[in-house]
């Protein structure tokens, strides 16, 4: 089955604290979505319930058609292992060294041999200039290789769903150049992406369509183009 | 009188609440494992051989030590007390009952608490606040293998064997150290406590670690688990995790003692 994901009716919120409302978008096999929002709209709320991380107080979250609220275990790890999400935080693993972060969810899964795990690993390391850090623990390094490692980690499995929280925050030109040659070559393989972003610039950079969000609300959905516009008019109307 | 009554039912419904939910997390995480596909099972099984190394192999040198000078003040007292009283027939029996089945199984828990136990609830704290967990779960790994099964099975393991191993120093060391100013020949002595010991002390002693294992492991990962977002709700779930630890190990340490009584 292609990649694809489907929101439909979600609601969320906290005690006291709507979230989002009756949100309902959907993507599927090569499609570059970027989540747009002001700081605090929710928009790492939205990735997390959209890759199953938490789940909604309704509605349904579906990737490759299947709920993950629902499903079996054999069918959630089979979406898993299809999946690559970056934090924004990288949320490498503390006790484990770069090396061992990276093959964990190969080891985990028992993906190929110890010997075809062990090159996969060298492969990722090198092809994100990790190589001299290989035996560092994450706090051993400095923000902007912990990113690369975190980045390193979400594609290590060739996932075909690949979920970005702000990947270009706080990230240094070269990171940033990286970030955008990675999310191209992504798509063109077919890989669905969902990015999210409060910097209109970024989004336009990472996605082809874009998806604003304000007050758990969707402003507008389309191309880059497109939403620029209607952001710039909900802008002066002052809706948003 | 009524509010008190209500006030002491309340508490106990929440003590057993809380044990219920204790051995959903112990159940689901050992049939997780026991249930898993092979390279996952042997994945958490790893991880239990590291919990084993940290717990067990690592505490060797403290809890060896500890037992030595508890082991030499308990068989000095006996062997010098006792005769006192005309309860030479005793010492033996007094050693086993004291060191084997008491203090043996009681003190490695509190030694397992205060060292295995803080550093799991804080490691699971700190992997909620950073997002591991989550990072965990986009991944595809289950943190009852992950994190669950392996402390329950590796702390438990090690809780046994240290157990045994502070029984041995205590007797055995605690006795060399003593014979520097006691009389007692070494013969002596081990007859006096071989023909003492009986297969109950050892279950008694054994299921006691047993139980003490699962319940430091159980309760350190379950307080880790109850952080939400905060860094600063990390130390306050790790003294809940060590005070619990400790009341129901003796809790536990109580009715067991209690039942092999009765």
């Amino acid at each position: 089955m292609d990649p694809n994901i489907q929101i439909q009716n979600l609601s969320f919120g906290y005690p006291g604290k709507k979230i989002f409302d009756s949100l309902t978008f959907a993507a599927e096999k090569g499609r570059s979505l970027a989540i747009l929002g002001a700081s605090g709209s929710g928009k790492t709320t939205l990735l997390k319930l959209a890759a199953g991380i938490i789940f909604p107080a309704s509605g349904r979250v579906l990737i490759n058609g299947i709920d993950l609220v629902q499903a079996a275990r054999s069918q959630t790890q089979a979406v898993y292992r299809d999946l690559g999400f970056l934090f924004q935080d990288t949320a490498l693993i503390a006790n484990m060294n770069i090396s061992d972060n990276l093959a964990l969810p190969l080891r985990y899964h028992g993906v190929g041999s110890p010997d075809e795990i062990a090159r996969r690993v060298q492969d990722s390391l090198s092809r994100f200039g990790l190589e001299n850090y290989a035996e560092s623990l994450p706090a051993q390094i400095s923000v902007g290789l912990k990113k690369r490692a975190a980045l390193a980690r979400a594609l290590i499995n060739h996932p075909r769903l690949l979920f970005l929280d702000d990947p270009l925050a706080e990230a240094d030109l070269h990171f940033q150049e990286m970030i955008i040659q990675i999310a191209r070559a992504q798509k063109a393989q077919g890989t669905l992406s969902l990015t999210t972003t409060s910097n209109f610039a970024d989004a336009a950079r990472l996605a082809d369509h874009i998806i604003l969000i304000h007050q758990g609300k969707i402003i507008k959905t389309g191309s880059p183009a497109e939403v620029e516009t209607a952001a710039l008019q909900a802008l002066q109307e002052g809706q948003i | 009188m009524g509010k008190l009554l209500l006030y002491l039912g309340q508490k106990l419904a929440n003590l057993v609440n809380y044990l219920v939910e204790l051995s959903t997390l112990w159940s689901s995480s050992l049939s997780a494992f026991f249930l898993s596909p092979r390279p996952e099972r042997r994945f958490s099984f790893q991880i239990m051989l590291r919990q084993i190394l940290f717990t067990g192999i690592e505490a060797l040198p403290t809890i060896g030590t500890i037992a030595l000078f508890l082991g030499v003040v308990v068989i000095i007292q006996s062997l010098t007390q006792l005769p006192r009283f005309g309860g030479e027939e005793y010492v033996g029996k007094i050693l086993v009952l004291v060191i084997l089945r008491e203090l043996g199984p009681l003190m490695t828990a509190f030694l397992v608490i205060g060292r295995s136990g803080t550093a799991i609830s804080t490691e699971i704290g700190n992997m909620i606040v950073s997002h591991e967990i989550e990072a965990l779960k986009v991944m595809g790994i289950d943190t009852r293998l992950f994190l669950v099964a392996p402390r329950i099975m590796g702390v438990t393991t090690a809780v046994i064997c240290l157990s045994l191993y502070f029984d041995l120093i205590a007797l055995l060391g605690g006795f060399i150290v003593a014979k520097l100013i006691l009389i007692t020949s070494f013969s002596s002595f081990a007859r006096i406590l071989f023909s003492s010991i009986t297969g109950t002390d050892l279950i008694i002693s054994l299921l006691k670690a047993f139980l003490f294992g699962n319940l430091i492991a159980l309760v350190c990962v379950y307080q880790g688990f109850s952080v939400n977002i905060s860094s600063t709700e990390v130390p306050q779930a790790t003294t809940r995790a060590m005070v619990q630890t400790l009341f129901l190990v003796f809790l536990a340490n109580s009715l067991l003692t209690l039942l092999f009584y009765l």
